[in-house]
């Protein structure tokens, strides 16, 4: 792990969608290990930026390049570079989106079977590893419908981690939770970063939990990010806009 | 011509009706696998929105949607048998699958459509973005999700499907139609005759009935919140 080294890359960020410029300009390194926060208004642009990185969105315009691949917008990026890209990452769902037709095992054995071909055995056993790290070992064989949201979105944490990524995208992780369900899935998100093994980009609203276990954090506004630092930066920021947001939502 | 049902005669229709009976069923089960696989690529040019195929397709499903079967029929068999000589000496079972399939690909069509359309879109997204291919994203997770969608509408078609061989016997396919037909025109027994025939149907498609309540049951289980205990 080298804490200089900048593992994620991202220059001249655009995104439109029609006429809505979503995203205007965005310019970002991360480094190795670092956790890092998005927060900012609803539709300023702060998921966009994560469905970037990995491609689920086509940027308009712009720089990603992660670990050694680099995927230039205008270059038409050919499909196996942006596979590339995207084993590069995961993904954390504000919906969880884990696969309704497989239990919980067979979720977070599906990348290392399927994209890495690791062998049947090997990865049930690495699954159940990352499984009993989110407390869920016992509901190995549960489909998704047969588990509280909470616990779906601790085994996609763990499906996301199964990925073996350079970089965790966590888009809005509680935002569809019961507020008592919060908790377990933020401790776990905790826990991961506290370990500052992984590099983490969180697009959050739960700012008590930004604050804690950021290294830095992004605010976004309009398009672009209005002000980033650290957390104490931010929450004890002079900029009216963000004075108001964090004063709102904090209170 | 002395009782008004003879019984004993409306059993023995059950032997002549055999004699049709693997006929009428091997046309639809073939023309059920030709079906379901054009209707995928109908489908799938549609969802995808694959330039020319997807218009092809809209008018294609509206066309067979829209007129009736038998017309279909007598039109590739009779009428484009006064140009091509292809279809002239096609024997009349396989004309009947030809547009069998080509018909009711335009159902199945559909059933499989809604039956992806159903598959929230966060399952694609989710595949790939753990470095799944689109294609293997597809197999592994939307398909398998749309096809407990899409059986009961398969079904339904296919009940569909099985009736309508019904109709090849006016091409002159020997199917239980016409064996019924046959047998009936000679001993004038049509109540007999015809009462038997529509029971083989029932059967058969009660049967698949069946096959779709158990499918569905067990289909289902991973996605009912009782159905994991």
């Amino acid at each position: 792990m080298d804490k200089n080294k900048v593992v994620l890359s991202i220059k001249g960020l655009k995104k439109s969608f029609g006429d809505l410029q979503v995203l205007k300009h965005v310019d970002l390194d991360v480094h190795e290990g670092e956790v890092i926060s998005i927060i900012g208004p609803s539709g300023t642009g702060k998921s966009t930026i994560l469905r970037c990185i990995n491609y689920l969105e086509k940027p308009t315009d712009g720089v990603i390049s992660i670990d050694g691949i680099t995927v230039d917008t205008h270059n038409k990026a050919d499909k196996k570079k942006i596979h590339d890209l995207r084993c590069k990452t995961s993904m954390v769902f504000q919906n969880y989106n884990l696969f309704k037709n497989m239990t919980a095992l067979q979720n977070v054995m599906e990348p290392m079977v399927q994209v890495q071909k690791m062998p049947k055995a090997e990865a049930e056993k690495k699954a159940m590893e990352l499984l009993t790290m989110v407390g869920l070992a016992e509901k190995r064989d549960a489909y998704p419908a047969h588990m509280s949201g909470g616990q779906q979105q601790r085994v996609s944490i763990a499906r996301a981690m199964a990925v073996n990524p350079k970089v965790m995208l966590f888009d809005e992780p509680t935002s569809s939770l019961d507020p008592e369900l919060v908790g377990e899935v933020l401790a776990v998100i905790q826990k991961l970063a506290a370990s500052h093994t992984m590099t983490m980009l969180i697009v959050t609203h739960e700012m008590r939990f930004a604050q804690n276990v950021s290294d830095r954090i992004l605010f976004m506004d309009g398009g672009y990010i209005l002000q980033e630092g650290t957390p104490d930066e931010i929450f004890n920021s002079d900029n009216e806009r963000i004075k108001k947001f964090t004063g709102l939502v904090t209170k | 011509m002395s009782t008004i049902f003879d019984f004993q005669y409306f059993l023995e229709m059950f032997g002549i009706i055999i004699d049709g009976f693997w006929n009428s069923l091997s046309l639809s089960l073939i023309s059920l696998v030709f079906s379901v696989i054009l209707g995928f690529g109908l489908a799938a040019s549609r969802y995808y929105n694959i330039p020319v195929l997807k218009q092809f397709s809209v008018v294609f499903t509206s066309f067979f949607r829209s007129t009736p079967f038998i017309a279909q029929l007598f039109v590739f068999y009779y009428g484009f048998a006064q140009f091509s000589t292809t279809v002239r000496s096609m024997p009349a079972y396989w004309a009947a699958v030809m547009v069998l399939s080509v018909s009711f690909a335009a159902y199945m069509g559909e059933n499989i459509r809604g039956a992806i359309m159903s598959v929230d879109k966060g399952q694609f997204e989710a595949g790939i973005s753990i470095g799944l291919t689109p294609w293997q994203t597809i197999c592994r997770v939307v398909i398998p999700q749309a096809a407990r969608v899409a059986i009961p509408g398969m079904v339904n078609s296919f009940a569909n499907l099985f009736k309508s061989t019904s109709l090849a016997f006016t091409v002159g396919v020997l199917d239980m139609t016409s064996a019924a037909k046959n047998e009936v025109n000679l001993s004038y027994r049509y109540l007999e005759g015809y009462t038997a025939l529509l029971i083989v149907y029932w059967v058969v498609l009660a049967a698949i009935e069946l096959l779709q309540h158990y499918l569905e049951k067990k289909m289902s289980k991973p996605y009912v919140k009782d159905g994991g205990k």
